[in-house]
This record gives structure tokens, sequence and C-alpha cells, in this order.
């Protein structure tokens, strides 16, 4: 059988030393190449930590325990030399503010040639070149000039394309999306999304789809990982996930986003607000504020539970 | 970039025609005659002959109509001649701007590099020993007055080691190495006191620029450390460093006053002093304004910097 | 229903690059807007950045000048209002605005905050403050020890809140939220639009809602502007705009929402081209490049809002029909 792309089996995030904070707890996954796995969740759950994670860029002072393994290697044992050196060539980033992202003072050209300059020893001239090509595979017309173009003179669709073609040039295995279109105006959105589709279409990339949007999860992912407090609350394909949901805190968070085919007065809520990863307790994160907790979703952390589709929840 | 820079130019050379009034009027409120100093050398002078030489070098004139005299002339490039050293304005002050400019230019490169260089070290182990160490020279170049450091260094270096001559212009004859000799001190000198200020700011802005999204980025694209600070991080932090070098260009100008005269650097400062001190009104108001002048073009060349380090700025000083 | 707050024809422009030696250019950041909000209604404008949205919302308050048209409050041209009318006016008008961290100053306290209106109007002495303060928290869903706290101690949802409060407090007739829920997470977003949807009923405010969040407009709005690059390209009531869009980008722009449980998603279907900078505008009808539609008029004429259908109107040369 071959590898995963990416494998997270018990991934674990504490972070500081003199009063440390466990931000993930025990996360698991499984992520094959040409498939796309959603990371859902709100602030605070831990999903951009997990991104992080897997590119070895989680501030330090850390602990990171448990296994990753990007395409059978492993992350965590890694030197910073040999991690650096997949970063960017068999894993890349896309972060979710494309103007803060990118470099203000460099042309975008130059940083995508980076890329090329940097892992694959190409020269300054052809890396240039190469990095015309790539504009104009993510769509960015008169990509010549645009080479030569600052951050701040392309709109936000613009510079996202940039980031993505920064992230594609040297062909990863896989690619991590971080909120990649969450600032972006919703026909922007809509363009960046089938290009995401479509490169992973064409290269075969397997992609960390990471975003607080349901919609778009549901439309993107493959296979969905619900995050709850630093810890996943369900996972499974994306159609079972969102379509059947076990987890109250899914079930929850499909129902409360308003829906243009449902008439309703109100919404149905979540009660409360987001906890805090320090003030967390001993049971399930989600207890606090689920219509169904006992007893025994306080005492304990209900265990993820079941086959291909999963559930961390005793009332499943 | 020509509108720009026609512009400014303009606005400098008005600030030099105004400041040049209110320098002679300054000059002119100062007690003391331009003559006295002359007619108290010479007991015989009578009053009538001062009367007489008083409406022969126009001194019993208004201020405003001497000033236009000398703008007249000035622009003709006739600067006037020093009172003290008999000679034309123009040929004491060229060699001593030499001078200064060699000095302060040294200065302001030496310290430029070593303040970005310990501010970057700085900023990356920010919170180690190297960092409490880094930020205790700078605080004590913040502290320290720059003519105590000065006459210290002469005590040391010059007095107890004898290793460096206490201060002087090279001779001819002494060459290259002549010039070395006598550049360590002040040089050295300058440098210490400048390097305290800048080093904080280049630590604050590096720090600042660390903490930025791009430099995320940067990371995750798998760029190794050195070429992160040098291309990404530098760049962005040096632009408002740049700021502040702009404006610590009359600190520099003014700092040469104490250290000119402490290691007898005949240089600007120290020709300033002297024309003050000696009455040398024409000496001293033309020092004044070439002065002026280079803080002007400083400023220029400041802001023509600040908007090629930074392509978002347009030349007018405007977000693009 | 009489009109609370009528726009007739206004327009806003910002002057761009002037200089000692340049001349100035203008940027048409709204062009000829006309809407009405009347009692009690909810009214919500939708649009993507650059639509002019937000500019048009200051120029409403009074923030941005107005360079044609006018903006009428109960009949009244505000331009034209005496200094007592229109701090008047401000009194029934407030403002929700987007960023719950920017919105509330850090340095006093929550009182403090929702009795500002209060005092700058004033309204009732200290002790009927306190009395309104209280009844506000209660109304928007906080504690009653919230009052003696400050801003950085509440989250985002909660600090929304506040601000809602704030904005009750002197009883106001139209509240303009700018985009209210766009800093806040999914599960609290329904939350504030619940408490949306009770405070109308309570109180039978008017509500203008700038929002890019389709699905959040749908569950408030009775009406719907649709706004591109400063023009309205639609307007009508909101079953209308939703289920029978007459005009091409309103028609893109609720195809292009993700939806929940429809699988994934189809490449191909998404608009085209960016929204064009308002500095250079094209001719004609501001969307045709982007249009399938587009025909030779397009390119030539702007396309003025008439009625497709009963109280719904399109700027378009060629007005999608019903597909029933």
């Amino acid at each position: 059988m071959t590898q995963p792309a990416l494998l997270a089996d018990a991934l674990t995030v504490r972070l500081g030393m003199t009063d440390p904070v466990d931000i993930l707890d025990g996360i698991s996954f499984r992520l094959e190449a040409g498939r796309t796995l959603g990371v859902v969740g709100e602030s605070g759950c831990g999903k951009s930590m997990t991104a992080l994670a897997v590119m070895g860029l989680v501030p330090a002072p850390n602990r990171i325990t448990g296994r990753l393994s990007l395409g059978g290697a492993d992350l965590l044992g890694m030197s910073e030399t040999a991690l650096r050196r997949l970063r960017g060539k068999r894993m890349a980033m896309i972060f979710q503010e494309p103007m803060t992202a990118l470099n203000p003072v460099v042309a975008v050209g130059t940083q995508i040639a980076e890329m090329l300059e940097v892992h694959d020893g190409v020269s300054t001239r052809e890396a240039r070149r190469r990095a015309v090509v790539l504009l104009r595979e993510v769509g960015i017309a008169a990509a010549e000039t645009r080479a030569g173009a600052y951050p701040h003179q392309l709109s936000g669709g613009m510079r996202q394309r940039v980031m993505i073609a920064m992230a594609i040039a040297c062909r990863p295995a896989l690619l991590i999306a971080d909120e990649p279109t969450t600032a972006l105006d919703v026909s922007v959105q809509a363009q960046i999304l089938d290009l995401l589709l479509e490169l992973q279409r064409n290269e075969g990339m397997a992609m960390l789809f990471i975003s607080h949007d349901l919609g778009v999860i549901s439309e993107m992912a493959d296979d969905v990982m619900v995050m709850y407090a630093g810890r996943v609350v369900e996972q499974g394909r994306a159609a079972e996930v969102i379509g059947a949901p076990g987890h109250p805190y899914t079930k929850g968070l499909i129902e409360t986003v308003p829906d243009i085919s449902r008439r309703q007065r109100l919404l149905p809520v979540i009660p409360g607000g987001v906890p805090d990863p320090r003030r967390r307790g001993a049971g399930c994160g989600f207890a606090p504020r689920c219509a169904l907790a006992e007893a025994v979703c306080v005492a304990a952390v209900p265990p993820l539970c079941g086959g291909a589709h999963r559930v961390a929840c005793v009332h499943r | 970039m020509i509108r720009f820079l026609a512009t400014r130019s303009l606005g400098a050379l008005v600030t030099l025609l105004v400041k040049s009034f209110v320098i002679f009027a300054l000059i002119g409120l100062m007690p003391g005659d331009p003559l006295d100093m002359l007619t108290q050398a010479n007991p015989d002078a009578t009053p009538e002959d001062v009367a007489k030489l008083r409406a022969i070098y126009g001194v019993d004139q208004p201020i405003g109509a001497r000033w236009w005299t000398w703008l007249i002339q000035a622009l003709q490039g006739d600067f006037g001649y020093s009172r003290a050293q008999h000679r034309p304005v123009l040929e004491i002050i060229l060699p001593a701007l030499g001078n200064t400019l060699i000095l302060m230019g040294l200065a302001f490169v030496i310290s430029t590099i070593i303040a970005v260089f310990l501010g970057t070290i700085a900023a990356t182990r920010r919170g180690r020993a190297i960092d409490r160490v880094i930020n205790l020279i700078a605080y004590t170049g913040i502290s320290v007055p720059s003519f105590w450091l000065a006459l210290v260094m002469i005590y040391v270096f010059a007095v107890r080691l004898g290793w460096l001559p206490a201060g002087g212009m090279p001779q001819t004859g002494e060459g290259l190495h002549g010039w070395l000799v006598r550049l360590t001190l002040p040089l050295l000198t300058l440098v210490m006191v400048e390097i305290g200020g800048l080093t904080r700011y280049a630590r604050s802005s590096m720090l600042e620029v660390l903490g930025q999204d791009y430099i995320r980025t940067a990371r995750a694209k798998g760029i190794s450390t050195p070429r992160l600070l040098f291309r990404h991080a530098l760049r962005n932090a040096m632009i408002p460093v740049a700021t502040i070098i702009a404006l610590g260009f009359g600190h520099l100008f003014s700092g040469a006053l104490l250290i000119e005269n402490i290691f007898a650097w005949r240089g600007m400062g120290r020709l300033i002093l002297e024309a003050i001190m000696g009455n040398d009104y024409n000496l001293a108001l033309v020092c004044l304004l070439f002065t002026t002048a280079m803080i002007l073009v400083a400023n220029i060349l400041a802001d023509l910097a600040y908007s090629w380090l930074d392509p978002r700025i347009s030349l007018g000083g405007r977000r693009r | 229903m009489s009109a609370l707050i009528a726009s007739d024809g206004v327009s806003v422009r910002f002057a761009s690059g002037g200089g000692l030696f340049r001349s100035r250019r203008f940027v048409r950041a709204v062009s000829d807007i006309s809407l009405t909000l009347s009692a009690g209604e909810t009214l919500a404008l939708v649009g993507e950045s650059g639509s002019g949205k937000t500019s048009f919302a200051r120029a409403l308050l009074g923030l941005a000048p107005i360079s044609a048209g006018a903006v009428r409050y109960r009949g009244q041209d505000v331009a034209a209002m005496s200094r007592a009318a229109r701090q008047a006016m401000r009194r029934e008008v407030q403002v929700v605005f987007q960023d719950p961290f920017g919105s509330l100053d850090p340095r006093l306290a929550v009182s403090d905050i929702i009795a500002e209106p209060l005092r700058i109007h004033g309204i009732g002495d200290r002790a009927s403050r306190v009395a309104r303060i209280a009844a506000l928290l209660d109304m928007v869903g906080l504690p009653r020890d919230a009052a003696s706290r400050y801003p950085h101690q509440f989250s985002g949802g909660q600090r929304q809140r506040i601000a809602i409060a704030r904005a009750l407090a002197p009883e106001p007739r139209v509240i303009i939220a700018d985009e209210p829920l766009s800093a806040l997470d999914v599960s609290i977003q329904s939350q504030i639009l619940n408490l949306f949807v009770e405070l109308r009923e309570r109180t039978g405010i008017a509500l203008f809602l700038i929002s890019h969040d389709l699905a959040a407009v749908h569950h408030l709005a009775d009406r719907v502007a649709a706004l591109y690059l400063g023009r309205i390209v639609e307007l009508g009531p909101r079953d209308a705009i939703y289920e029978r869009p007459a005009h091409p980008y309103t028609q893109a722009l609720l195809g292009s929402a993700p939806r929940i449980g429809q699988g994934k998603r189809i490449p191909g279907q998404a608009l085209t081209g960016e929204i064009p900078s308002p500095l250079a505008p094209p001719p004609g009808c501001h969307f045709h490049p982007r249009c399938k539609l587009a025909s030779e008029l397009c390119r030539v004429e702007a396309p003025r809002l008439a009625e497709v259908a009963p109280d719904h109107l399109a700027a378009c040369h060629h007005p999608l029909r019903d597909h029933a």
C-alpha cells in the first residue's frame, strides 16, 4: 500500500514552558494523494495550529508528540534543515490574508522566482521566466508585466493567485490552504476555489483545506474533520459528515448557518461561546454548550468511535 | 520625480533665504559691533574715524538693508571676506567642508552598518544573553556625552598608551597613513555615540518586521534564515530606520562641533565656533548657511531613498 | 409607509492625486443612488468590495460629502438642516460597525460606552440612565455585571452586543449596520442575527443592513438592493431578488455563494474577471466586460433602473426573464 500523502496519529501540540497549554490534543487523520481533507471549526479550535504543526512552524517553545509523516517521512523527528528542504518543495502553504502574507517591497515575480531558485537551484533568469509561466497558469492576465508589480498594486484576488503560484511553483505533494478565500469577495472566492480544484486535478496534489465556512468545506472537501477546542470531534467522508452529522457540535454548526432555501424566524443557536483552551475541563470540550450533556460527558473525554465515519460523542 | 525635485529644491531655496535673514539678524543682535574689536585694538582711533569706518563697511545701515546688500553680493558668488583670516570666506569654507564630510560620512556609514547588524542580532535572539549585552551597549551609547567620551579616548589612547595622536589634522607628507591615524579616535568616538540610539531603533524595527505575516510565508517557503533576514526582513526593517537616520543628519552635524573642537579637526564645526567667538560675521553666516544647505540636501536624498526602499510610498510622501 | 430616510440621486466622489503641479482626478464611489427606508422596514445593501456600500453609508450619516443629490431624513434635506435638527437626527439614526474590537473605546467601561449617546443627547438623569443601561444589557443578552467591566474582557460577539446596546440607548428609529457580522465566528453570527430579529420585533426599528453575506441578508431583509461599482443594479423585495433575480450580476452573485450539502463543486461556473477599479470604470454598463449577455448597447449606454416586475427594478438592457 502506498504511503498516504499526510498522516497524523495522536498529534499533540503543547505551547509554552511556564504555563503550558495543549492547543492540539490527540489529532489523527489520513490524507491520500489527490484528495482534499477539509478541516472545519471556529476560532481557537486548533485548525491553523494543525497546519503549522505539519509545516514545522509552531512557535517556540513547544512540545509536539505523536506521529506526523509526509509521504512516509517522519516530520517530527526531522532536523530543522531537513524540514526546510521540504517546506515549499514537498509541502506548501497558502494563507488567509494575501496582502500581509506577501512581502510588500519585493515584486511578485521575484517572490515566486525565489521558490525556484532556492529549491530547484535554477538560475535567476530562468526562475523569472518560469515565474511568468506560473502566473499565467494561475489565471493572471498580462503575466509579463504583472510579474514586476508589487503586492499593493494588485487586487485581493490577484494577490491570492500569486500566493498560489508561489505555493505550487515546485509542484509539492501537499498543499495546505489556511482560510484562503475568507478575506475575498464572494465572486472572487468562487474563482479561487475553482482554480484550486483545477490545480489539484492537474498536479495530483493532496490538499489540506482549512476553513470556518461550512459551505466552502462542503464544496471543496472529499473528507471532513470537525475540530473543537483542540480536538477532533467528528471525521469522515464529506457527504456523510455533512449529510448525517453525528456530533451535536457539527449538527449545531450546520443548522445555525442561515440557508437561503429555509425560512425561519429565528436560527437555531449554539449557546455560549468558543472556550479558552486554557480553561478546558476534564471531559468533553463541547459539554458546557451541549444540550445533551450528562455527567459522563464532563467526567472524561469521549473517544473517537466508528469505522469510516468517526464521532467523539457518547450520544452518537 | 522631476516634479518632486523641483518642488523640494524650491522649498530648500526659500528656507535658505529665510534662514540667511534670521541668522543675519541674530548675529546683528549680538552685543558688540564687528568694528568694536578693530577700534579697541587701535587706541588712536577717533570717534570720527570710527564713524567713517562704519559708513565704509555699511555697519551703520539698518539690518534689512545690510542683509539685502549681502544677498545681492552672495548671489553673484561673492560671499565676502573673513575678517579674522583676511581671506575670502569661500576659500576657508570649502576645505573645512571636505574635512567634515570625510569624518561625518565615514561615521555615518560605519555606525549605520554596525547598528543594523547589532540590532538584527538582538532581534533574532530576543531575550537571550546576547540581546541583553547589545541593549547594554546601546544604552551606554545613548547616555554617554560625546565630549566626555572624546576626552576619555584621548586620555586612554593618546596620553596613557601613546598609540594615537591626541588630535589635529594630518600633516603634508603623512599620506594615507596620516589620515587613518588621525581619523581613528574622532571616528571611534562618533560611532560609539551614534550606534546607541540607532541600534535600539534597528532592533525594534526588526522585531516588528519579524512578527509580520510575510516572514511567516517566507519561512513556509523553506527559505534559510540568512536569506530570510537579508532579502525579506532587512529591506522592510530599514524603512523606519531610514527616517531616523535622515532626522539624525542635523544631529550628526551638530555633534561634529564638539568632536571637531576636542580633536582639533579642521572641519565646519570648529570653523563655526571660531567664527562666532571671533565675531567673524561673514564667516559665521556662510558657515551656518552651508550647514543648513547640507542638511536640506541630505533630507531630500533621504526622501528619495525612502521612496526607493518602499514602493508603496510615492515621492509626494503619499501611499500609492 | 412614509420614508424615514430617502436618498435621492446621491453621488459621492473622492478627489485623488492632487498636488502642486498635478490636476485632480475624481473617483466616483457612489453614482446616483435613490433608495428609501421606511419605518420598521429592513433594507439591505449588498455588494462586494469597491461597490461603494460603505461610502454610501457614510453619506447617509453625513460623514462623507455628497457631490450630487440629497439625503432626506423624514422629508428634510440633511444638508440644509439646522444644527439642532441635525443633532436630533443623529439621535434617531444610530450605527453599528463591522469591527467589534475597534468600535469600542478600550478605556471606557461598558456602562460609559452605552451611556455616551444618552449623555450627548441629554437624555435622562444619572439614575434613569443606570436603569436604562441595565435594561439595555438585558435586551442584548448580556449579564448586568457587564456594565462595570471593560471591552477587552469580552469576546467579539459580546462586544458586538455592547455596540448594539449603545446604538439602542437613545431609542433610535433607524440603525445602520455596516457588516455587523463579518468579524464574528459562525456560531456567534446566528446569535447576533437572532438578536436583530428580536429587537426589530420589539422596538419596530428600521434597519439598514450593509453586507456581503447573502445568507444573512436573506434572513433579515425585507428589501434588497444590489450595488456594483457605485450603481444600483437591482432593487426589490427579498424573495423576488433571491428567487427571480433580473440582473446578471445579482444572479452570478447568488450563484457564487457556496452551499452546504450540495456535494463537491463543479468548476467553470464562476463569474469571470474582477471588479474594475473605480478610477477607470468601463463605459456604458459597468458590468458589461463580465456579462455573458452583453451587447453593443451595453458597451455604450448605461442602463437606467426600470421596473421588471411590480416593485422590482433592475438596471439592465437585457434583464433576465422568469424561468418558472
